[in-house]
């Protein structure tokens, strides 16, 4: 059903790249808030994933396989020393680069969808992460658990702190229900 | 719309860029053909047909030798059962016949004495009609005799003689542990290659940083190269400019020296994290145990940072695979670990970063992304731990 059940074979590396070099961009965007560092780690996963040459249980195992690589990848990346460059220019258009081919009027209307991105980016890293892998990844809280190397009950205060957090942030930032976004929904 | 609904939506637009999965292709591709590399020299065919060229040489080489000797061969060895054991009788040893018999219980028990099987193990056997299964552990009278034959063995051939140079320096002062350099190296290689970083086939003769600083392509930033002392007997603040636009100042910070004594005084006691890890070439995944590395995370309200000091380093020893050597012999240990400390408070922050084989990294930020105060390298000699340690214990 789904095109990355045909990719059990490790030689596939062209077709887990093309379907999965979003997710860990996007996984690695939600953590350190820039293009550039992102690319890095982006390639430093897949990269890492050919080396490795693991053979995977079946898609899953692959994916979370590849997210945690991420997560791991950019706190090496945070962490260490390399990270000793920092843009100012953190979140931009630069990053929404869907947004070159915006008409003005969808540039508007694409700046006012992404108040969501923009508020779940200014939270900490550790919330942003948990809020990524469960609302965009749709990860059960146990696998966050295995991705982040947190206990089950640090993932579930982190989730609902995050929450919090948001609704208070995008309910201050003013009404939002004429684009048909309902904030305090969080299902 | 829910909020997941939205969050999708926005994060959909957020895509990785095109040149960068094509350069990732061709890089896997390149990966992917140097691992296939020995394997298309060398067709499975070919294997095949060397394989079975060797079988052949050394069934010739064993068995024409052996003919020569006139071993009995096979019709020889279809000697009719009388005659056989009729030879094998002459020296009254038993027939194989004999042999074969199953004993009787009074066989059973005089073997057992024999045996020495002792009281409890012969009490086990009785009313039982079992036969003692045989004892293959050796007889007691031949471990000596093995024991003999060790110690008679002819020695070990003495280990060939190094290839320490004339001047008497032991190789491994003079020689680098190559093999881990070259690891280190395919790292290093590993995270600049995207932006086209040059390679360090020169490293590890000079500090690994300064060898990037002085040829330094785009996107990074220039450092100062200020150490601790520098800085403390300057006063000089720290700038950083994007290399990209030379003429963006980021930031120009407050002195270091008054950086660390905001950090490491008494009165700011705080809140002190300490990473450590260890991480492999290929996987890069902390918690596999598999892969022999460890993570660690801790932190405590009101530390004192030599103990935190002091348990990061203890954690180091007492966690780190057998393989990663002392960490001031300056050897390249694979797989390579790094240590970071990292001190902050709420706004501000220091991140240590030990890289035993190399220098130690000091980062100072703030938590206002792209607000980092600065970076400098310290000590990239031997003894790193021991000097940034008592420097952190003397501002202290």
């Amino acid at each position: 059903m789904r095109m990355e059940l045909s990719l059990c074979t490790k030689d596939s590396f062209e077709d887990v790249l093309r379907i999965y070099s979003d997710m860990v961009y996007r996984l690695a965007f939600s953590r350190v808030k820039n293009t550039h560092d992102a690319n890095d780690i982006t390639q430093d996963v897949f990269l890492k994933y050919i080396r490795a040459d693991k053979t995977y249980n079946d898609e899953e195992h692959r994916k979370a396989w590849l997210i945690k690589t991420t997560v791991n990848t950019s706190k090496t990346l945070v962490l260490s020393s390399w990270n000793r460059r920092r843009s100012s220019v953190e979140f931009t258009d630069e990053a929404l680069s869907g947004a070159d081919a915006f008409s003005n009027n969808e540039i508007e209307r694409f700046e006012t969808k992404s108040v969501v991105l923009s508020a779940v980016m200014d939270l900490p890293k550790k919330y942003r992460t948990v809020i990524h892998l469960f609302y965009y990844e749709d990860l059960p809280l146990t696998a966050i658990c295995q991705a982040t190397g947190q206990t089950l009950n640090t993932v579930k205060s982190h989730l609902h702190r995050a929450r919090n957090m948001l609704k208070e942030k995008l309910n201050n930032l003013g009404d939002f229900k004429e684009i048909g976004v309902d904030f305090n929904d969080f299902s | 719309m829910t909020f997941r609904e939205a969050y999708i939506n926005d994060m959909k637009s957020i895509r990785a860029d095109e040149a960068v999965v094509n350069d990732i292709l061709l890089k896997m591709r390149s990966e992917s053909d140097k691992s296939a590399h020995l394997f298309k020299r060398i067709p499975v065919t070919q294997y095949a047909m060397a394989a079975a060229g060797i079988f052949i040489l050394v069934a010739a080489a064993v068995v024409i030798p052996a003919l020569l000797r006139g071993v009995p061969m096979l019709s020889e060895l279809n000697t009719p059962r009388d005659s056989y054991s009729a030879e094998l009788r002459a020296d009254n040893s038993p027939s194989i016949e004999d042999s074969l018999i199953i004993p009787e219980e009074n066989n059973i028990q005089q073997e057992s004495a024999e045996y020495d099987y002792g009281a409890d193990n012969d009490s086990a056997y009785d009313g039982y009609d079992v036969i003692p299964e045989p004892d293959f552990a050796p007889a007691p009278a031949t471990a000596p005799e093995s024991a003999a034959h060790v110690a008679a063995a002819p020695p070990a051939p003495a280990p060939a003689p190094s290839a320490a140079p004339d001047s008497g320096e032991s190789a491994a002062e003079v020689a680098p542990d190559t093999d881990h350099a070259a690891d280190h190296f395919a790292v290093n290689e590993l995270y600049y290659s995207y932006y086209d970083y040059p390679t360090y086939k020169d490293w590890p003769d000079g500090s690994l940083w300064d060898s990037i600083s002085d040829t330094l392509p785009v996107r990074e930033y220039s450092i100062t190269n200020y150490t601790p002392e520098i800085a403390a007997a300057t006063g000089e603040g720290y700038t950083f400019v994007d290399s990209v636009d030379n003429e963006r100042l980021l930031t120009n910070a407050a002195t270091l020296s008054e950086f660390y004594d905001m950090f490491l005084s008494e009165q700011h006691r705080i809140r002190l994290v300490g990473y450590f890890y260890a991480f492999n070439n290929s996987g890069g995944v902390f918690d596999s145990a598999d892969d022999g590395y460890g993570y660690f995370e801790f932190g405590e309200e009101n530390t004192e940072i030599s103990d935190v000091i002091y348990s990061l380093l203890s954690k180091w020893a007492d966690n780190t695979p057998a393989d990663i050597p002392d960490i001031n012999n300056y050897t390249y240990p694979q797989p390579y670990g790094s240590i970071n400390i990292t001190i902050y408070n709420e706004s501000q922050g220091l991140s240590i970063d030990i890289f035993p084989w190399d220098a130690v990294y000091v980062t100072a930020f703030t938590f206002t992304e792209g607000d980092y105060l600065g970076v400098f390298k310290t000590y990239a000699e031997e003894g790193t731990f021991e000097k940034l340690l008592s420097y952190l214990l003397s501002v202290e």
